[in-house]
């Protein structure tokens, strides 16, 4: 939740390890290729040198295995559902199921198979039992099973509803979630960032002010409020997150990186060649903060990642399941601090929030490494 | 600068105002109002919302809500918290805000030094096995999901080892008919604390142009945080209060402990990144080329510079401490501005949430004017005009 | 070379954090020693357990020969109950005005005492700081005159007789200055014409009607108002009379020092900490046994202190009573299932669990078709199979309702009617005995499908009654007995993250409804949005009715003597959002509020129960039982009681009842 950290503005370095297609076109020889066949070509040399750069770097590499197994996990759920799973069992919000064991209430017990004390069945079941009725007991939360008809690998939570079920279901909204906030924080930083280099004067100021105010904002505090004033669901606030994201300290920091675009050569060339305001910015200045772009749509990922389970944890907001709103019901229902004994409950989402925030953070790290070549180990 | 400064400070006032608006529209927005906690208990009757209504100012027009609003709010009037009748906002903040800032404060520039230091080092000592233990560690902590993470350091720290208080600020049992107030007693260990760290900062300064050799200096400087750190406890040990004094520190330890360590990781982190930047400028090349002793190099030359991004975020995450300090303070139980916030929204109290969240905004603004100050003072290369 | 060194400052940096910590740990020694050594303090008068002389003060006031025998229970050095919020005033006008919460009440209710009031766990009023039982108020003219009289040995803390002339002054004042929220459900501004003291113990009432129930004798009144100390409270009231605003300048004056009633004085409060007071040695009912609901204890206080930690969380508080550092938890909601385990394994530690005084229900609007029609309503409450929710979706937490008046208000529950309504709302029924009767009700009102469910066999006929080798198929597109096809019905309910429970009776009725065919959508909504949206009335009192249905839940009030009825189902009552009306109910409610006699009023409550049943405003859904948990250390003399013993603390007896083992 670094929002509004001034990141020291890239050095024009970026530009030697990622070569600008227009410096290349420029400089190379005349060919007779269409040129989206050039640019393609040269973007693939350009990924593939970043990618070799890339995987120089154990721990991005680390990130990227993560990403893929979360990844496999997200694709998982609606797989299983379809084959193994019986919705009626293992659906993440509605399934069912526990071993029900049955009960007769007495005063002493006697046989713990088969009785049960008279305070202990009104606590569990309604304060109405009474001695020498015969009640039908479900446990849970269960714990994991790996036999029986109906396995749950990660046990199951209070309303006897499957843990694993419920993990992979997330992980698909956490994906999206990222994915969401990261896209629009992009796209609006890149477009403002270059507007804001390219056009100076009023609209920089306006832009720069605007971002100022962002930056401002509390981003936590700001969305607590926001999520008691309107139902903010997971694209709302991917949304969200990616605007206070985008205008915010991404848009400043790609504003300087395409000021130092703005008065290259080729930039000069393209307008003298006729090229409309709108023209260079997306096909010169847009191209080439770009991958300091997906820099930042790394670090986005993590944040939001981190925003939403915080959210959730807290109950604020409107969605059917996610990693923090299953933290939030083992809390809001007393299992988070029975210390290990209801360790299904807790360290699966808690696990998946943190490595998933972890891999993105590591692949954005390694990224860094490869626009920043002093970063790179000697 | 100061052209600079008065232009800064217009801008300042004209972004608070726009601020205060956008935060009182998303109050305003929040469905229902404090009397929603009336509906559905009979003995209350529905005229009685009403009436409520009517004695908060809820029921005039929005307009003049709003006017009244950012008018009284620079006249310092913050009006009636709803939920804590008739206590002014004021009161309720005033009491909170100092253990907010402490508890902030005191992980904040623990865990600033401790991961400047770390980071410096392991950026000098690049690729050994510690320096991957460190940046994974760092990493970690700098991604975990805090909350989650918080709840597993009380449960282990708090209750499993039984080390520390679980949760909040001072143990009830220690402090029942007490000469002292808390709120007091908190205020004099931060005053102590501050001048126990003026001394040595000051010392420090003293020391260094004073100092004949490196080695002196060093011995000084161990001597000076002897002073101002005995000093401090000391003074605490002779102090009537120091059992309730104490009692404060060690509920103060785990949460700050927690948070410390997150930040840690994430300062590691810059710091490392920086350092790496500087090393290869070519004064240090020329440094080198001049035969100066490694540590000389490390502290006087690459770490000085290494600095610049450190403090600025340090300085910007000082103002973010309301909001940093929700989760912690909701875990901790630890009654600061994050719970009292939380507990604002959840009833609706909107006085005193509008108030932290300016508070929060004034902060926050303040913050960004002294990190780029700080920038010019810091960078030779920036220059304010 | 480089490495080593490297290494070398790493020893160094953490071998200055280790000197940090031993310094810290050295600075708390002192503070877990003093802490120990408060424990000890316990410990130690717990030694004298069995002897129940009464608290030494010091204090030549305090009666020495009053302090009666619990029955097995001695005396306690410090009652600790935690308590989840701050306690935001010590002003018992504040508290039952604006500044009211129940973590104020549980602190501020034990400090004050009423001239009657209800005992637990029995329900029933009686006498407190009055001396008899409530006489029926006589005509006199064209007014009504109700009296009781104090007890002449009723002091206030301080050593004061408490007078009529306080009650007097505690009435006046609160009309004077125009109090509300609680202060005025004791008013009866409508029907009470004075309050006046006829002699230094006898308080006159003068009505303009003949009083109900509800205004003389059970329900919130002058005979259950709280008293406030005029020989403190006066000086106050008088300077806020010149103030600007009155109201305000009362409610914000502080209360710390004023003299208590109740069993214990209010001392002091630390924000974000603790609330503290110490026990009234002069408490007029201290000593004194009584009997209620076929318990007989004896009123203390026998605690010498009373202390109420603030915590932000059950997971604290919960730790914290199992470290031994509270003996109570204090939550108007009690604690949550997840505990039960950790505590039910602690030997030190005991968990009971009590009905509560509400219910949660599913509520039609009466105004829009098809929920306008009863023929709708009673299929689609019949489809809703309660104990299969609560006994395996809500295991444990919840138990399904079939009437309002909740079975643990043993004074006013009424077994057989209960079971009556019960069985002829499907109470028991299998799930297809539920939709062969639901498919017939909706049939004979003309309802039609585009898709009829009901039992196929292997060749697809179709049959409306379930039989053997039949297995249900849903049906689709319910068409109303006008033709027209029913259009999406919203069921809003609580999210998810605000109450789990009511989310999954939500998410569930819509399934159901849909399987027949019915188009019924979940719709999970913020808590406050539903009370905005369909809770808050315009300035004319009308409710906007922009809704289908929806899953919300009610306290009851005052359990002697229950009228929401009345409040919530009458005509225009000013909680009926339903658009509800029944003429037949409301000539109820209304000879429900003037009746004279308990036995009258069951029989008037249980007939308005059967209409409510048979008309369905509100479907009661389900209830949760409050669960609470408390150190070994103390005993109370009963634990079953009605929403719990939090109950009694905010109703302000369980520090004069509260002992060590």
């Amino acid at each position: 939740m670094s929002v509004g950290q001034p990141v020291k503005p890239e050095t024009d370095e970026t530009l030697h390890t990622s070569p600008s297609i227009d410096e290349l076109v420029g400089t190379g020889p005349v060919v007779a290729t269409p040129l989206w066949r050039v640019r393609l070509r040269l973007m693939r040399r350009s990924l593939g040198q970043n990618w070799a750069l890339f995987r120089e770097n154990k721990m991005g590499m680390v990130g990227l295995v993560l990403i893929a197994m979360f990844a496999l996990m997200a694709i998982s759920h609606p797989i299983l559902m379809a084959t193994v799973w019986d919705p009626a069992i293992y659906h993440p919000l509605r399934g069912h199921h526990a071993v029900v064991q049955e009960f007769t209430i007495v005063e002493e017990v006697t046989d713990e198979t088969t009785q049960i004390e008279l305070n202990e069945a009104r606590i569990r079941l309604n304060p109405f039992v009474d001695v020498g009725e015969v009640v039908r007991i479900p446990t849970q939360p269960a714990p994991p099973t790996l036999t029986g008809e109906y396995p749950h690998l990660l046990g199951t939570d209070n309303q006897g509803r499957d843990i694993l079920s419920q993990l992979l279901f997330s992980t698909r909204a956490a994906f999206f979630l990222g994915v969401v906030a990261a896209l629009t924080s992009v796209v609006i930083a890149t477009t403002v960032g270059s507007v804001a280099a390219y056009f100076g004067g009023w609209i920089d100021g306006g832009l720069m002010r605007f971002a100022d105010l962002i930056l401002l904002m509390p981003i936590l505090p700001l969305l607590i409020v926001m999520s008691a004033a309107m139902e903010i669901n997971m694209v709302m606030l991917g949304v969200i997150i990616g605007i206070l994201n985008g205008f915010g300290g991404v848009a400043i920091v790609l504003k300087s990186q395409a000021l130092s675009i703005k008065v290259k050569a080729f930039i000069d060339a393209a307008k003298v060649a006729g090229g409309g305001d709108w023209h260079v910015i997306f096909r010169h200045i847009v191209p080439n903060v770009l991958p300091l772009t997906f820099l930042y749509m790394m670090f986005g990922i993590t944040e939001a990642i981190a925003i939403e389970a915080t959210l959730s944890f807290f109950g604020l907001l409107n969605v059917e399941m996610s990693w923090g709103l299953m933290i939030h019901f083992a809390q809001a229902n007393g299992y988070l601090l029975s210390g290990t004994t209801y360790w299904w409950l807790l360290f699966p989402a808690g696990l998946a929030v943190t490595f998933m925030a972890f891999a993105f953070f590591l692949v954005g790290r390694g990224m860094d490494e490869v626009v920043n070549p002093r970063l790179r180990a000697r | 600068m100061t052209r600079f400064l008065a232009r800064r400070l217009v801008q300042m006032a004209v972004l608070f105002v726009v601020f205060l608006t956008i935060v009182w529209l998303l109050l305003q927005a929040m469905p229902g109002d404090i009397t929603n906690t009336m509906v559905g208990n009979p003995d209350i009757p529905p005229e009685v919302r009403m009436d409520i209504r009517e004695r908060l100012g809820l029921d005039r027009p929005l307009w003049q809500q709003y006017l009244t609003y950012l008018v009284n709010f620079f006249r310092g009037e913050w009006g009636v918290s709803f939920s804590r009748y008739p206590q002014p906002v004021s009161n309720v903040i005033w009491a909170a805000l100092p253990r907010t800032l402490v508890l902030f404060l005191t992980a904040t520039l623990l865990a600033f030094w401790m991961g400047f230091k770390s980071g410096k080092l392991i950026a000098w000592g690049r690729g050994g096995t510690t320096e991957q233990t460190f940046i994974v560690g760092g990493v970690f902590l700098q991604t975990v999901f805090y909350p989650w993470f918080a709840i597993v350091m009380m449960w282990l720290f708090g209750f499993y080892l039984g080390w520390f208080p679980i949760g909040r600020f001072i143990t009830a049992q220690v402090w029942q008919g007490s000469p002292f107030n808390a709120n007091d007693m908190f205020e004099e260990l931060i005053v102590t604390a501050f001048v126990a760290a003026l001394v040595y900062t000051i010392g420090r300064q003293v020391v260094r142009r004073l100092a004949t050799s490196v080695v002196w200096e060093g011995r000084f400087r161990s001597l000076l945080a002897l002073v101002s750190v005995g000093g401090l406890v000391l003074y605490w040990y002779l102090h009537p209060g120091r059992t309730y004094a104490a009692d404060i520190v060690h509920h103060l330890m785990l949460p700050v402990i927690t948070l410390g360590l997150v930040t840690f990781g994430a300062t590691m982190l810059l710091t490392r990144s920086a350092m790496l930047e500087t090393l290869e400028d070519d004064y240090i090349l020329t440094a080198r080329a001049k035969g100066l002793p490694d540590k000389a190099i490390r502290d006087r030359h690459a770490a000085r510079n290494a600095m610049l991004p450190v403090t600025t975020s340090l300085v910007l995450s000082l103002a973010f401490v309301i909001g940093g300090g929700i989760v912690t303070e909701f875990v901790f139980s630890w009654p600061g501005m994050g719970s009292l916030l939380l507990e604002a929204i959840r009833v609706s109290d909107i006085p005193l949430a509008a108030a932290i969240l300016a508070m929060t905004g004034v902060l926050a603004l303040f913050g960004h004017l002294v990190a780029d100050i700080l920038y010019s003072v810091l960078d030779p290369r920036i220059r304010i005009t | 070379m480089r490495a080593t060194r490297t290494r070398a400052s790493f020893v160094r940096l953490f071998a200055l954090l280790a000197v940090l910590a031993m310094v810290a740990a050295a600075c708390t020694g002192g503070g877990s020693a003093d802490t120990t050594t408060a424990d000890t303090g316990t410990e130690t008068t717990e030694g004298t357990t069995g002897t129940t002389a009464p608290p030494d003060t010091g204090d030549d006031t305090a009666p020495s020969t009053t302090a009666g025998d619990g029955g097995t229970g001695g005396q306690l050095d410090t009652f600790t109950a935690g308590i989840f919020a701050d306690v935001t005033t010590d002003n018992l006008w504040n508290n039952l005005d604006q500044g009211n919460s129940v973590w104020n009440s549980y602190v501020l209710t034990p400090t004050s005492d009423t001239p009657y009031t209800v005992a637990y766990p029995g329900i029933e009023v009686v006498p407190q700081l009055a001396d008899g039982p409530l006489e029926p108020a006589r005509q006199e003219g064209d007014v009504w005159i109700g009296e009781f009289r104090l007890r002449e040995d009723a002091v206030w803390s301080d050593g004061e007789p408490i007078t009529a002339e306080d009650v007097a002054f505690t009435y006046n004042t609160a009309r004077e200055f125009n109090l509300s929220v609680n202060w005025a459900d004791y008013l009866d501004a409508d029907v009470v014409e004075s309050v006046e003291a006829v002699d230094e113990r006898t308080v006159r009432v003068t009505f303009n009607s003949q009083p109900g129930l509800g205004v003389w004798g059970l329900g919130n009144s002058v005979p259950l108002m709280p008293i406030m100390p005029e020989h403190f409270w006066g000086p106050v009231v008088e300077e806020a009379r010149g103030t600007d605003d009155p109201r305000a300048t009362l409610l914000a004056a502080s209360g710390q020092g004023a003299p208590a009633a109740g069993p214990t004085v209010f001392t002091e409060r630390q924000e974000g900490s603790f609330a503290a007071a110490t026990a009234n040695e002069s408490y007029t009912r201290m000593g004194e046994e009584i009997t209620s609901g076929d318990v007989t204890y004896t009123f203390g206080p026998f605690a010498r202190n009373y202390q109420y930690p603030v915590y932000a969380g059950q997971d604290q508080a919960v730790l914290a009573l199992a470290n031994g550092e509270v003996d109570f938890l204090l939550n108007p909601l009690g604690m949550q299932q997840g505990f039960r385990e950790q505590v039910e394994a602690n030997p030190d530690l005991t968990a009971v669990v009590n009905p509560t005084n509400g219910y949660r229900f599913l509520a039609f609007n009466h105004t829009r078709a098809p929920m306008s029609d009863p023929a709708f309503r009673d299929a689609l409450t019949l489809l809703i199979n309660k104990e299969f929710v609560t006994e395996q979706l809500l295991q444990g937490v919840a138990f399904p309702l079939y009437v309002l008046l909740p079975e643990g208000n043993t004074s006013w529950y009424n077994e057989e009617v209960a079971a009556e309504i019960g069985a002829a709302n499907g109470q028991g029924m299998d799930d297809d005995t539920r939709r062969a009767e639901a498919i017939r009700i909706l049939t004979e009102a003309g309802y039609s499908w585009e898709q009829q469910p009901g039992w196929a066999d292997g060749d697809g006929n179709i049959s409306s009654e379930p039989g053997e080798g039949l297995s249900f198929t849903p049906g689709s597109g319910l068409i109303g007995p006008d033709g027209e096809p029913i259009p999406q019905l919203e069921l809003i309910h609580p999210t998810a993250s605000y109450d789990p429970l009511r989310a999954t009776f939500g998410s569930y009725i819509a399934g159901v409804a849909q399987e027949l065919g019915i188009p019924v959508v979940s719709v999970p909504t913020d808590f406050n949005k539903i009370i905005n949206d369909h809770y808050t009335p315009d300035s004319e009192g009308n409710y906007p009715l922009d809704y289908d249905m929806h899953i919300l839940g009610y306290s009851l009030g005052n359990a002697a003597f229950p009228t929401f009825h009345g409040e919530f189902f009458g005509t225009g009552a000013g909680a009926n959002n339903m658009g509800y009306s029944n003429p037949e109910l409301d000539e109820l409610a209304t000879q429900f509020n003037a009746v004279q006699s308990v036995e009258e009023a069951y029989d008037i409550l249980w007939e308005m129960e059967r209409i409510i049943a048979t008309d369905k405003p509100h479907v009661p859904l389900f209830d949760t039982g409050i669960l609470e948990f408390y150190s070994n250390e103390v005993q109370f003399p009963f634990t079953e009681t009605l929403s719990g013993l939090q109950f009694l603390q905010s109703s302000g007896f369980l520090p004069a009842l509260v002992t060590t083992r």
